[in-house]
């Protein structure tokens, strides 16, 4: 499970760590260049290659700054400063942007009764105001808990589906009708525990 | 003298035709011209409205996805990655968001919103260096992929 | 239905229900049958066996059985938010009119039109909505003056 920063938090950008990368040799040296002098080749369209430089950045740099943030990370949630969270669920084979007291349609029967409080498990990403946690591609059951309750099972508009063929003769016309639930988002809480 | 008979001979043809005739024109009511108000030419209306809302219903899902990878493709053009390799940077991160909840970031949520661009952009060069590097070199942090079972 | 021929509304709840806790929005139930027609057979049988339990699980939708001589058996449903459902339940069976009552209690007095989003949210952003200025330096908003800055004292 990746943690990642944002705002605030961001990391700062790649350090000066260089990575071996394979450089072609330069073709034609001059008779002025010496191994005493650092060798200064001349910008042509094969000089480089074409793809930008990448550097990495330090290893052991990454995991401080990564131990700093998880640190940051745990105390606010420990002493409950984040404020309002939302979360990525995945709910009804469809993904939903949630926060607390939101209402979600699900076109579809929920096997619960009207008034029950339900328990929404897969959830894909969690935030607040200062962090993000990103699930790959689910986070913990442990870690985040979303509650809704069942408010309401009614049944959808007649829904009129029709085909017409013209000059055929042809044409059906279909009414569907069908059962929707209402959920209402109740709660959205995160274990004060992260590794 | 009373006409006894009189009742049987005026007969009234039914309001069950009425009710037919008014279940077509009351979706006719809203068009312009004699299409509101005469039976036939409202019938072909209003059969021509129904075949394209059910035409449209598909067509919907269609837009609805080109208009989300067009929001994606520009906020993620704000962080300096491409849509492409943001997606598919984003999939071999294990990230399973859809189009819509991101686009929907990153219109209400931009903070998140950069952190998954920066994190794509970080894989995507971690991905480079590890081919160019040719396997030698242990793999970047976040290349690393989870195994459930 | 077309989109535009038809009404449409966005969804929403009655007084946010189920924040706190969930209110059941049927308030009450009237059962308008004939005593002795052969329509009101389900609805005679409805009444026989199932009602009481109904209402017993249900405390809070008040039950109402008024036997009146009528061609049509009627179950009229009002709600909390004052809108009125009348179901016809001429020669159904007992069971059917039991679905159709637990129907009825499950929904609320909102009228069954077009939902146009399948989702409402009160605050949509947590951390700030996009704006044209989110992303960009703030060094845009810099803006320097040329010659030294003048400060003038005030008293």
């Amino acid at each position: 499970m990746a943690v990642s920063c944002c705002g605030r938090l961001l990391r700062s950008v790649r350090g000066a760590a260089a990575v071996s990368l394979l450089r072609p040799l330069p073709r034609c040296l001059s008779s002025q260049s010496s191994s005493l002098q650092p060798s200064y080749v001349p910008k042509t369209s094969l000089s480089e290659p074409p793809w930008p430089e990448i550097k990495l950045p330090d290893p052991i740099v990454e995991t401080e700054e990564h131990k700093e943030l998880v640190q940051k990370v745990n105390s606010l949630i420990a002493a409950g400063q984040h404020g309002r969270l939302f979360a990525v669920v995945h709910f009804a084979s469809k993904q939903w942007k949630v926060t607390n007291e939101d209402l979600v349609l699900i076109n579809g029967i929920v096997d619960a009764e009207c008034g029950d409080r339900i328990r929404l498990e897969k959830v894909l990403l969690l935030g607040s105001d200062n962090f993000t946690l990103v699930g790959r591609p689910l986070l913990g059951k442990d870690l985040v808990r979303v509650e809704a309750t069942v408010i309401e099972k009614t049944e959808s508009y007649p829904k009129i589906n029709m085909k017409f063929w013209r000059r055929h003769r042809y044409q059906k016309k279909k009414i569907t009708i069908f059962p929707q639930t209402i959920l209402r988002i109740n709660t959205i809480e995160i274990a004060p525990a992260l590794s | 003298m009373v006409f006894l008979s009189l009742s049987r001979w005026v007969r009234s043809r039914g309001p069950p035709r009425y009710w037919r005739v008014q279940e077509v024109l009351q979706h006719a009511r809203h068009f312009r011209g004699r299409k509101n108000r005469c039976f036939s030419m409202a019938i072909r209306a209003v059969r021509r409205a129904f075949v394209y809302s059910t035409k449209a219903r598909k067509a919907k899902k269609r837009n609805m996805r080109t208009l989300w990878i067009t929001r994606l493709t520009a906020a993620v053009q704000e962080h300096g990655v491409k849509y492409p390799h943001f997606i598919s940077n984003l999939a071999k991160c294990q990230v399973a968001l859809n189009r819509k909840v991101m686009s929907d970031l990153a219109i209400c949520e931009p903070k998140t919103f950069k952190s998954l661009a920066a994190l794509s952009k970080r894989r995507g060069e971690e991905g480079l260096v590890a081919a160019l590097g040719d396997g030698k070199e242990p793999e970047g942090i976040f290349s690393r992929v989870v195994h459930y079972h | 239905m077309t989109a535009r021929g038809t009404p449409s509304r966005f969804l929403q709840s009655v007084l946010h229900n189920g924040v706190g806790r969930y209110v059941c929005q049927l308030k009450r139930l009237t059962l308008v049958f004939s005593k002795d027609a052969q329509p009101s057979r389900g609805a005679r049988e409805y009444i026989e066996e199932k009602v009481v339990d109904f209402a017993k699980q249900n405390p809070g939708i008040v039950v109402y059985i008024s036997p009146k001589p009528c061609r049509v058996p009627k179950l009229v449903g009002e709600y909390l938010n004052g809108s009125v459902r009348e179901e016809d339940i001429n020669s159904k069976t007992a069971e059917e009119i039991a679905q159709l009552i637990q129907k009825m209690a499950n929904q609320s007095g909102l009228d069954i039109i077009r939902i146009r989003k399948p989702y409402h949210t009160d605050n949509p952003s947590i951390q700030g909505q996009w704006h044209l200025f989110t992303n960009k330096p703030t060094s845009l908003n810099l803006q320097s003056f040329g010659g030294a800055s003048q400060h003038t004292d005030s008293p």
